[in-house]
């Protein structure tokens, strides 16, 4: 077999559509998902005279779709993809990362990967299939929520069709608008759904029946069982098939770590709780070749909630009651929105309500804490624009309406609203994580979950490359351990695996460099070792910060909201926690040691040349695609 | 008094071995936390199984006790498995 990634990049403005491959030595550097997105988005990026002028919602602002190097083959959890573009919530790299059933389907259907350039004339759809691509009128699916435009595709389209869509919000080009798959499977973050909705595109419609190759089949499947029994035996996969991630809810909040009511509490009521949450679950579902199983099916008619919207639709509100919070959940997801931004923004504005920083002049009618009602409205108005909704669907932008001291109260970073519910002032490696994430506030990126495990300290050598400092609460070490996290997390997302089944992220075992290796091999036949693989990793994380440097981030963005620094964690045992200025200038030292940039977080020349070398043989691919492509009609 | 009453809270993924998240036992003084812990494994070996899977973080009220940190009277324990992933 030879290894080949197929690109489609579909000019909606024109109607071309080109099918090329990707370079080998490009793909090999990056090998897909998230870290192949990059290459694209920067190569694309630097064709503008000043890439800060792109507009995230015009057509000049490109939209990758990229699946993982394994999706879609039997590698354990290998069920992902990611969408990438400039940020129109951040205004800078936007990209977000799902699961569910689409990307293997656009596997199948024979794409690897979709640069969605233009914008559509009409409102449309794509339709992937049997290797070509159609742009289709959306007539009426238009204006129609997520769960009933995958349900209209289906039928439209026949079994087998798995749809990513967007909703009103991404219609409405909320700026925190997600691309949606499923009930819940969300590319969340971002408001990659308004670039999508501004080029008109509301769905994009995958029937696979391709083989996805695979270069030794018998390899590749013994290793999958041999991996899926040891994923099996770990404590954390057993427990995460049975309740799914509320289960870390009553640890954050037991140790007072949970974002409440803006961050100005740190614990909550127990009524969210996944025994409470269980109650509502009819039963466990997973994602392509998933062995873990941790996303519920609710019997309020949608799936979920994970761990992140318990806590931001319901301790971050004051919301208490276990049916509200699963509600609100469903609501989110069938409007199209991403709920971490959502929470956060809503938690933002209760509070400079609470504090007489906005009034009713501006909301409408009162905005307070745990108000069911008022947050399920509000919702709905940020997805349709409506009254005061309509200033909320600017997400973090919504700045430029409230008084500039508003900013004091917002949590984000970069512009981009954190994404999970716990309160990082007390483990700060976790803060140094959100501080740095290319995407903005986010954990997915680079959370050292290893930290609340207190493992030997040969055990943390062995996996951190060497000595560290054991104590999570302190700033010693943290630029090492946020790095490496940096670089797995980015390979797997490069991959399309699952973090749940990632060495660090919730557990010291799982699948790491080794394994991933292994299945490479098994998978496509190249060759990797663990420290070339981690390579993977770096390059991704690199060509991120030059994308950002050309969005004109410097050093000073590498930050946290003010209140992480200046407010201490008021009660139990995070009590007094806050984040030291000064220590945190030295874990950025350390941490932009670590990645090899200097001082200021930039790249060393040579190192930008050797990227830019390489994503510059897509230039030379666009001349060989016009040479192969078809027509999209 | 000879004993006291401690009262436990049993979080994921320990209340299943038991299943019920709440338990009150009694302890002879002078008490620890280690002591406590020894007490449920011998009344629960289901729960010592899953406390040798995931070693368990003790909370006397808000508090993070080690296993020599004394128990009192009406006190309340919360056993965790810590996580923090997303």
């Amino acid at each position: 077999m030879q290894f080949k990634v197929s690109t489609a990049i579909i000019n909606l403005t024109t109607g071309q559509i080109d099918y090329t491959y990707t370079p080998n030595e490009l793909a090999r550097a990056f090998l897909g998902g998230r870290g192949l997105n990059m290459a694209y988005l920067r190569h694309y990026l630097r064709q503008a005279a000043d890439p800060r002028q792109i507009d995230p919602l015009g057509p000049e602002n490109p939209l990758i779709v990229g699946a993982g190097l394994l999706t879609g083959t039997i590698t354990p959890n290998a069920a992902r993809f990611n969408v990438s573009a400039r940020s129109p919530e951040s205004s800078i790299l936007g990209d977000a990362n799902c699961g569910g059933f689409f990307a293997a389907a656009m596997r199948k259907a024979g794409f690897d990967r979709l640069v969605i350039l233009g914008r559509a004339a009409e409102r449309s759809y794509l339709l992937l299939e049997d290797g070509e691509i159609t742009i289709l009128p959306a007539g009426d699916i238009w204006g129609k929520h997520v769960n009933e435009t995958q349900d209209q595709l289906k039928d439209q389209h026949g079994p087998g069709t798995v749809s990513a869509v967007i909703g009103p919000s991404g219609e409405n080009l909320v700026r925190m608008a997600a691309i949606m798959t499923g009930k819940k499977n969300a590319a969340g973050r971002g408001g990659m759904g308004a670039v999508m909705g501004s080029k008109n595109i509301k769905a994009i419609v995958a029937r696979g029946g391709q083989p996805i190759e695979v270069a030794q089949k018998q390899t590749l499947r013994s290793i999958r069982i041999q991996q899926q029994k040891y994923l099996k035996g770990s404590k954390i996969v057993q427990v995460l098939g049975k309740v799914g991630t509320p289960l870390l809810y009553e640890v954050s909040n037991r140790l007072g770590a949970i974002r409440t009511r803006n961050s100005q509490d740190n614990h909550f009521e127990d009524t969210l709780n996944a025994e409470e949450i269980e109650k509502y679950v009819d039963k466990m579902l997973a994602c392509t070749s998933c062995v873990v199983h941790c996303r519920h099916r609710n019997t309020l008619g949608g799936e979920g909630p994970e761990y992140s919207t318990i806590g931001l639709l319901g301790a971050n509100l004051g919301i208490a009651p276990t049916d509200q919070v699963i509600s609100l959940n469903n609501l989110v997801n069938d409007l199209g929105l991403d709920a971490s931004s959502v929470g956060t923004i809503i938690g933002w504005a209760m509070e400079l309500y609470q504090r007489g920083l906005i009034d009713d002049q501006l909301t409408g009618t009162p905005l307070n804490w745990g108000d069911y009602e008022r947050v399920h409205s509000l919702i709905e108005d940020i997805a349709y624009r409506r009254g005061f909704g309509d200033i909320l669907a600017e997400s973090s932008q919504a700045i430029h309406s409230f008084p500039p001291e508003a900013i004091d109260y917002l949590i984000a970073v970069k512009g981009l609203p954190q994404s999970d519910p716990h309160d990082v002032r007390y483990f700060k490696g976790f803060a140094l994580g959100i501080a740095v994430a290319s995407r903005g506030a986010d954990h997915l990126r680079n959370r050292p979950t290893l930290e609340v495990f207190k493992l030997p300290d040969e055990v943390r050598a062995s996996i951190y490359g060497r000595a560290n400092h054991p104590d999570p609460t302190g700033y010693e070490d943290k630029g090492l351990i946020v790095a490496w996290s940096d670089d797995i997390y980015a390979v797997t997302d490069n991959l399309g695996v699952c973090k749940f089944v990632t060495h660090g992220f919730n557990s010291p075992h799982l699948l790491g460099y080794e394994h991933f290796c292994e299945l490479i091999a098994a998978a496509t036949g190249l060759e990797f070792n663990p420290d070339t693989l981690r390579q993977v990793g770096r390059i991704t994380l690199d060509t991120e910060r030059l994308i950002n440097a050309d969005f004109g981030l410097t050093r000073a963005d590498d930050t946290l909201p003010k209140r992480y620094f200046d407010d201490p964690m008021p009660d139990r045992k995070t009590q007094g926690h806050h984040i030291d200025r000064e220590q945190f200038q030295h874990m950025l030292d350390e941490y932009y040691s670590e990645r090899g940039w200097d001082v200021h977080g930039s790249l060393p020349p040579e190192r930008q040349q050797s990227i830019d070398a390489l994503i510059d043989l897509l230039t030379a691919a666009d001349v060989h695609s016009a040479v192969i492509s078809n027509s999209g009609e | 008094m000879t004993t006291i009453c401690i009262h436990v809270r049993l979080a994921e993924p320990f209340w299943r071995a038991v299943g019920q998240r709440d338990l009150s036992l009694e302890l002879n003084v002078p008490a620890q936390v280690n002591d406590l812990i020894g007490l449920l494994r011998t009344q629960y070996p289901a729960l010592a199984r899953e406390m040798d899977e995931a070693a368990p973080v003790i909370f006397i009220g808000d508090v993070e006790a080690g296993p020599d940190a004394p128990l009192a009277d009406n006190n309340h324990v919360h056993i965790v498995w810590p996580l923090a992933g997303g």
